[in-house]
């Protein structure tokens, strides 16, 4: 049915809210897009706005058809495809601005705010946060606040915005209920698209001279800690990540044939209990300190590092109980050893001549390890982020020529040094310290807190870890990579504002609250459900409760608001309700009014059955009607005198 | 809408007008003010709605695929602002108070001009209430304000001569987002009378003998003389009964049998018989319009019956309305 607000044409004020409500809609994208795509748009909604500013009329169709087809190239030169997540992201932001470009009538803004709810929801692919969020909810205010404008195009903007906010107001107890009962599913309804879970940042599955120095300028959180009493001291704190056998003169890399599923060590010494909760990294690794009790979260490996049974591609939280002091692989299987002493032929000269010479020279494996680190320390080594880059003998050039590296390098250098005195040594990445959020007491650990150390393998007491970065630069553990790095390097803005009270307090409490976000809103899955329910008395929520559950939190909900809305009767006016009661009171005596008797023929059939009454009555109904019916306004002091008539009479 | 199949398609109509009997089952003109109770108001999505709700499902299902946490709770809070949009449009028609009278003179073919008054006897505003012919076409659109009236001139198109009421109408709104429609039926008690379509080219027939019997009764004298009625401001000083006035009588007219003939006689048994039986009543309205603009006195002759002679605006409303019932009643 097409009625004459679907085919006019829209005005302008509402196309330039139209293209507000896109730029805010598409705001978040920016970041997140290529460039190119993101310049197109902007000039795309510029467009449009200046058409709508100027009264123009709209570009035809063969103007905006090899923008369209421009915008796909532009794609399909940023991402080499079309399908997958990002592209499909990319040319949905790229159809808003061209969708509104061709609107000129209702109908076609009205698909431009689909198109804009699908980008709002699409924009959570990305990232999660609260002012993605807040940028989501402002865009969905824009959207309602249209389509007000589009069904009543004669509406001012701010009463339209009133209007939006009303009934997002009314529409919000519901969403809160929704969310809490609706039932949760774990894991995906169907397959993916491979790049689903692109651009996660963390320990990479490989080490080589820079791959961690790389990774400390980001200042993204790894995973926070919750730890039940106090944390380990932090020299203690060493989060296991992927442990490296295999070197091939260059790239250190996991030894697969050696590693068991199943690590065998009896838990003893101190024990730790606390909570994890780690950010996506697209790996199987779950980050823990050294040495935890199995856990359902994955099972440990006979590296001792704790796996998951899926790459981890959404927050996830476990808990573990960690004891630091077990002694672990003292009856190391052969093999493990022996991998452990790897290392490839031709490289490194002048380190493995070293190795030899500290073999001749000690005799027992520790003191080999001890004269090692002696060396190390008194080389004179750099602790830098930026290292010089390395030609084709990495240790040996970083041992003897340029002296600068990063925790790699110093652990790289320390294991090909133990091989070489044939003691065995692997390295170990994972992550290093952390720091404890004053507001919520959790231990934040970030991806510039990354590390990597070293452990050897001795005879009697197994495994033991040999940090020879700490060894160097004692500072690094105690304080952090600010305290070892020399004074001149730029740090990443997370460790420099550790010199401004103010801005740490203010990362702080941020910190703070997104954590309490990605526990509570986005962390909010099946399982926590079901804890939710539980606590509130529901012992075994199933969906079928949560369903009955949530279709009565709605029903109350609009059965308060049926009852709100119900449209309630205007009181009778003041002059009305005076004469009501005039006639009530005449009921009372037995004389009620006919329905279709005026005032004055209701005075004067009184007047004829009670004479008595009939004067007074007959004086107000006169005044009545003259009130009523006369061309004279009336007045708060008239309806004064009129009520008071009404009162004094029958006494 | 089409439906692919044959016996889908008849099926779908005559549920379709199952329901809509079910809905407008309002029992024949109402009295008015019509108020539109709360059992009387439906609601459902409208086609933009739809849109809507296949946005959402896919929005949920993209949510629970990927996990999204927000994906879930803008869905909701979409669902939400749908559930309370029901609320706002049916309460924008419940209790509004629907008034609808005729106006002015219409002919066939013209459209017929009703006066509709929208009465909110509510604190809320009613905003952009819409009015529609059975048809589903757009009459108007009004605001109402708050404790307040709203009124516009509708024009409803008429074909035939004839009473022709406000027939039935249908109020709705899609107020504030156009996800929801709220209707009602209503079949106000308003009629109009159409006058014939006016056409025909035929010469106005001029009374003949009007000239000379005017003559020949002045000659007569007052032979045919027919009695006595109340003065009217046209009438000729020569026919005032001076006489009854001086005895004290109020101001009379002498009336003469064939003195005031007609200057036209309008007789439909005159009418060349190729005419049909519409064509001649357009012929005659024709007449009786270019009477009134004339100012020709006229009668009218239909079979059996005489209206006039007469010259004012009552005898040529007398005419109109005989010649638009002419055969109907």
């Amino acid at each position: 049915m097409n009625t004459r607000a679907d085919v006019a044409a829209l005005p302008r004020s509402v196309l330039l809210q139209l293209s507000v409500v896109t730029v805010i809609t598409l705001a978040p994208y920016f970041f997140f897009q290529p460039v190119s795509i993101s310049v197109l748009c902007a000039v795309l909604i510029l467009w449009r706005g200046w058409l709508a500013w100027r009264d123009a009329p709209r570009p035809a169709r063969w103007v905006l058809l090899p923008i369209a087809m421009a915008g796909l190239a532009l794609t399909f030169a940023a991402f080499g495809n079309l399908l997958g997540k990002q592209p499909g992201l990319a040319l949905l932001a790229l159809f808003l601005p061209l969708k509104l470009l061709e609107t000129h009538r209702q109908r076609d803004a009205r698909a431009a705010m689909l198109l804009a709810c699908f980008l709002l929801i699409g924009q959570f692919l990305n990232e999660q946060t609260p002012w993605i969020a807040l940028c989501t909810v402002c865009g969905a205010i824009g959207v309602i606040a249209s389509l007000v404008r589009l069904q009543r195009p004669n509406c001012a903007p701010l009463p339209a915005l009133r209007v939006a906010l009303g009934l997002i107001g009314q529409g919000a107890p519901m969403m809160l209920a929704l969310f809490v009962l609706f039932p949760r599913i774990d894991g995906p309804l169907w397959g993916l698209p491979l790049d689903a879970y692109g651009g996660k940042t963390g320990l990479a599955e490989s080490m080589s001279p820079g791959s961690i120095s790389s990774l400390v300028e980001s200042e993204d959180i790894a995973f926070r800690a919750a730890f039940n009493g106090s944390p380990p001291p932090r020299a203690e704190l060493y989060w296991r990540g992927p442990v490296f056998t295999n070197f091939n003169g260059r790239e250190w890399a996991a030894d697969s044939s050696s590693v068991q599923d199943d690590a065998t060590y009896t838990p003893s010494g101190q024990a730790y209990d606390y909570t994890l909760t780690l950010e996506p990294n697209n790996q199987r690794w779950l980050l823990a300190l050294d040495f935890p009790e199995p856990t359902s979260a994955g099972h440990i490996k006979s590296d001792f590092v704790l796996v998951a049974n899926r790459p981890v591609r959404t927050r996830i939280r476990y808990a573990l109980r960690s004891y630091p002091a077990t002694p672990v692989g003292v009856d190391e299987d052969s093999l493990m050893i022996a991998a452990a002493l790897q290392l490839p032929p031709g490289y490194n000269p002048r380190t493995l001549a070293l190795g030899r010479r500290i073999k001749q020279e000690n005799a027992s494996p520790d003191m080999r390890v001890k004269s090692a680190i002696d060396f190390m320390r008194q080389a004179g080594l750099q602790y830098t982020l930026y290292p010089p880059l390395l030609g084709e003998h990495t240790v040996d050039e970083f041992l003897f020529d340029s002296r600068r590296g990063f925790c790699e390098h110093f652990s790289a250098a320390f294991v090909v040094l133990m091989r070489a005195a044939e003691v065995p040594a692997r390295v170990v990445t994972g992550y290093q310290g952390g720091e404890v959020n004053p507001i919520d007491g959790t231990l934040v650990v970030r991806q510039s807190d990354a590390h990597a150390w070293a452990e050897v393998w001795l005879a009697g007491r197994g495994w033991v870890r040999v940090d020879p970065t700490a060894a160097s630069f004692p500072s690094r553990i105690d304080i952090g990579l600010a305290g070892a790095l020399p004074s001149n390097e730029t740090l990443p803005l997370s460790l420099r504002a550790e010199d401004i009270e103010v801005l740490r307090n203010l990362r702080y409490r941020w910190e703070a609250l997104s954590n309490t976000w990605n526990q509570w809103v986005l962390g909010y899955n099946a399982h926590r459900q079901l804890d939710l329910m539980h606590s509130i008395g529901f012992r075994h929520a199933g969906w079928r409760t949560l369903t009955i559950l949530m279709t009565s939190a709605c029903c109350a909900w609009m059965l308060w608001l049926a009852w709100r809305a119900w449209p309630r009767q205007q009181r009778r006016d003041a002059l009305d309700r005076c004469w009501q009661q005039l006639c009530r009171k005449l009921a009372r005596k037995g004389l009620p009014r006919q329905k279709w008797e005026a005032p004055t023929d209701y005075a004067n059939r009184i007047a004829a059955l009670r004479p008595a009454l009939g004067k007074a009555v007959q004086h107000i109904a006169e005044r009545y009607s003259v009130l009523r019916f006369g061309s004279k306004t009336v007045t708060i002091q008239d309806v004064a005198a009129l009520k008071l008539a009404i009162k004094q009479f029958e006494t | 809408m089409s439906l692919p199949t044959q016996p889908f398609a008849s099926l779908y109509q005559r549920g379709r007008q199952r329901m809509r009997r079910w809905m407008q089952r309002v029992p024949g003109p109402e009295a008015q003010p019509i108020r539109l109770f709360q059992s009387r108001v439906y609601v459902l999505p409208s086609r933009a709605g739809l849109a809507m709700l296949m946005t959402l499902a896919i929005m949920l299902l993209a949510s629970l695929n990927y996990n999204l946490a927000l994906g879930y709770a803008l869905t909701f809070l979409f669902g939400g602002v749908a559930i309370a949009h029901i609320l706002h449009s049916w309460r924008t028609l419940v209790n509004l108070e629907i008034c609808v009278r005729s106006l002015d003179e219409v002919f066939a073919g013209n459209p017929a001009q009703f006066q509709l008054h929208l009465i909110n006897r509510n604190r809320r505003e009613r905003p952009a209430v819409k009015l529609c012919t059975d048809q589903g076409e757009e009459l108007t659109t009004l605001d109402v304000p708050a404790l307040g009236e709203a009124s516009a001139i509708i024009n409803i198109p008429t074909l035939e001569r004839g009473w022709m009421p406000a027939g039935r109408l249908t109020v709705e709104t899609r107020q504030p987002l156009g996800w929801i429609r709220a209707w009602s039926y209503i079949e106000p008690d308003a009629r109009m009378l159409v006058f014939p379509r006016p056409a025909g080219e035929l010469p106005v027939p001029e009374n003949q003998s009007a000239g000379l019997e005017a003559s020949r009764s002045m000659a007569r004298g007052h032979d045919d003389f027919a009695g006595l009625r109340d003065y009217q401001h046209t009438d000729a000083p020569s026919h005032i009964a001076w006489k009854s006035l001086a005895r004290g009588s109020s101001l009379l007219t002498k009336q003469f049998a064939g003195g005031a003939s007609p200057d036209w006689i309008m007789d439909w048994s005159m009418l060349p018989a190729r005419l049909s039986l519409e064509e001649k009543i357009s012929q005659l309205t024709q007449w009786v319009l270019l009477a009134r603009q004339m100012g020709a006195r006229t009668e009218l002759r239909l079979l059996k019956e005489r209206i006039g002679p007469g010259q004012d605006a009552m005898h040529h409303h007398d005419c109109l309305q005989r010649l638009a019932l002419f055969g109907v009643e």
